[in-house]
């Protein structure tokens, strides 16, 4: 068994350089034609988040102290958690070509395209970096507890990307029920409205089984509030990503000899 | 001698063509309930048995859709066996269509990069076969261009130069040259009989019976799947020819 892991492991150096190629190439392939390039990564988070900010103020006026950066870790976990996995998804099937007509782990696609979702998040960050200033946020030390928030988001869209991904080769409806799901997930995620609007059902209902607003909240809570995120939210967060992780690897290992005949 | 690269014993690809086919949920519950899932299957290659020895140049022969295809796909490792044992030893450069590891938006310099790894060649290997792979597609004024851009000849150079420049133990070729100018197709024919004479194994298939008996030695020729014959290429040929 530790043979196979270390055999595993070789392979998978081995296709590192592979790895790498292949990011660069969906990066170059998204913003080569595009005027503005790679700036569109940071305009275009910051401009959604110009827009809900208006709208939200001006047309539903709502209460919420600083509401760009309230909604704008909001919008930059719902579409990690959402766009994310909805991009991986594609990865096996779009390069089914290369998967029948030459011999590399099939795992090497979903991986690649899940580092470039991990590239857009950190433009992500650096536009976030931009609404902080310019909204001249307080910084405190709970910003080092960030890292580790991030970490939790990363392991439950990496597992969720990996997961759908296999999904998505047997059954293609996969994708448009995803679809579905994320515009109720947004809606049950307190993006751009503050959860205690809701009844007290339901907002005990989302705080508790809702992993999407567990990492808004604990990022709110290092950003917002200037406290330590709730140590209970950590913990379930790194349980249920490492969980839907280790079912991921799991069901890529039992499948991984079948999808060569449905992609 | 004990040089067995490739060792196929009792092998069987089963295809499921009602699986194959692209299908959505409703369909899926419809044929689950049905048990129509695994209805239709298909043998693409029945019980073949295969030794090939390190060195040897092996020509596959017979008609389209007879499994020649599915049996390097086998050897490659992209497809496993139903029924059966496939063992190869040493290292597989597949040149199973052309341009197959291409991303047509790439331009020639990535694209042999991109190809390079995929055949598994590290890096620093590309780099130094780099002027090598160019020299040999006569690309150099292209390298820039996208690939999407090039003619189906220029992709077809660029496809057989990196992957002999591979310099893999065993050469996988699938009705590669059809598309090349004869030229182009008398220089690869060379560059294959050189790989061979330094040690190559090579397993090719063709549909023209002259580079199949100039290239190799030993043939096999396929009919749905099973095995018809296999010997001296000159033999396995002729008796192909004969029976068409």
């Amino acid at each position: 068994m530790s043979r196979r892991i270390r055999l595993g492991w070789d392979n998978f150096l081995k296709y590192i350089p592979l790895l790498k190629v292949l990011v660069e190439r969906d990066l170059k392939k998204k913003y080569r034609t595009s005027v503005l390039g790679y700036i569109w990564c940071v305009l275009n988070p910051l401009l959604v988040m110009l827009i809900m900010t208006l709208v939200f103020t001006y047309m539903f006026r709502n209460q919420i102290e600083n509401f760009p950066v309230y909604v704008f870790i909001g919008r930059m976990m719902y579409t990690l958690l959402s766009g994310g996995p909805g991009t991986v998804m594609r990865s096996l099937v779009s390069n089914g070509g290369l998967m029948r007509k030459t011999r590399v782990p099939y795992y090497v696609f979903p991986l690649s395209s899940f580092f470039c979702v991990f590239v857009d998040f950190l433009f992500n960050l650096a536009a976030f970096a931009i609404v902080l200033i310019f909204t001249q946020a307080k910084i405190t030390i709970h910003v080092v507890a960030f890292p580790i928030v991030i970490l939790e988001a990363m392991l439950m869209t990496f597992g969720l990307s990996l997961l759908l991904s296999i999904a998505h080769v047997f059954i293609r409806d996969v994708g448009y029920i995803w679809g579905v799901f994320c515009t109720a997930w947004m809606y049950l995620s307190a993006i751009f409205y503050p959860l205690s609007s809701l009844p007290e059902m339901v907002q005990r209902l989302i705080s508790f089984y809702n992993p999407l607003y567990w990492l808004i909240d604990q990022t709110r809570t290092i950003f917002l509030l200037n406290a330590w995120p709730r140590y209970g939210n950590v913990l379930k967060g790194f349980g249920v990503g490492g969980l839907i992780f280790i079912l991921a690897l799991l069901a890529y290992q039992s499948s991984k000899d079948d999808l060569i005949l449905y992609v | 001698m004990d040089d067995i690269v490739v060792n196929i014993q009792h092998a069987t690809v089963r295809y499921n063509l009602a699986i194959k086919k692209q299908m959505g949920l409703k369909e899926y519950m419809h044929a689950l309930l049905q048990h129509k899932l695994f209805y239709q299957e298909f043998l693409a290659i029945q019980d073949i048995n295969l030794r090939i020895m390190r060195g040897e140049s092996w020509g596959f022969v017979g008609k389209n859709g007879s499994g020649k295809s599915t049996l390097l796909k086998l050897v490659t490792g992209i497809l496993r066996p139903y029924k059966g044992t496939v063992t190869v030893s040493g290292s597989v450069a597949p040149l199973l269509e052309l341009g197959a590891g291409f991303d047509m938006e790439l331009t020639g310099k990535e694209n042999i990069y991109l190809n390079g790894l995929i055949l598994g060649m590290p890096k620093a290997e590309i780099d130094a076969r780099f002027d090598e792979i160019v020299d040999f597609a006569e690309l150099e004024k292209f390298l820039d261009v996208p690939v999407k851009n090039y003619s189906s000849g220029m992709k077809s150079r660029l496809s057989f130069s990196i992957a002999t420049c591979a310099r893999a133990d065993i050469l996988i070729a699938d009705e590669v040259l059809a598309t090349g100018d004869k030229q182009f197709q008398i220089k690869c024919e060379q560059r294959m009989q050189k790989m061979l004479e330094g040690g190559t194994t090579l397993l090719y298939v063709s549909h023209s019976p002259g580079a199949i008996t100039r290239l190799c030695q030993k043939a096999m020729w396929l009919d749905h799947g099973c095995c018809m014959m296999q010997g001296e290429a000159n033999d396995v040929v002729e008796a192909y020819e004969k029976a068409k």
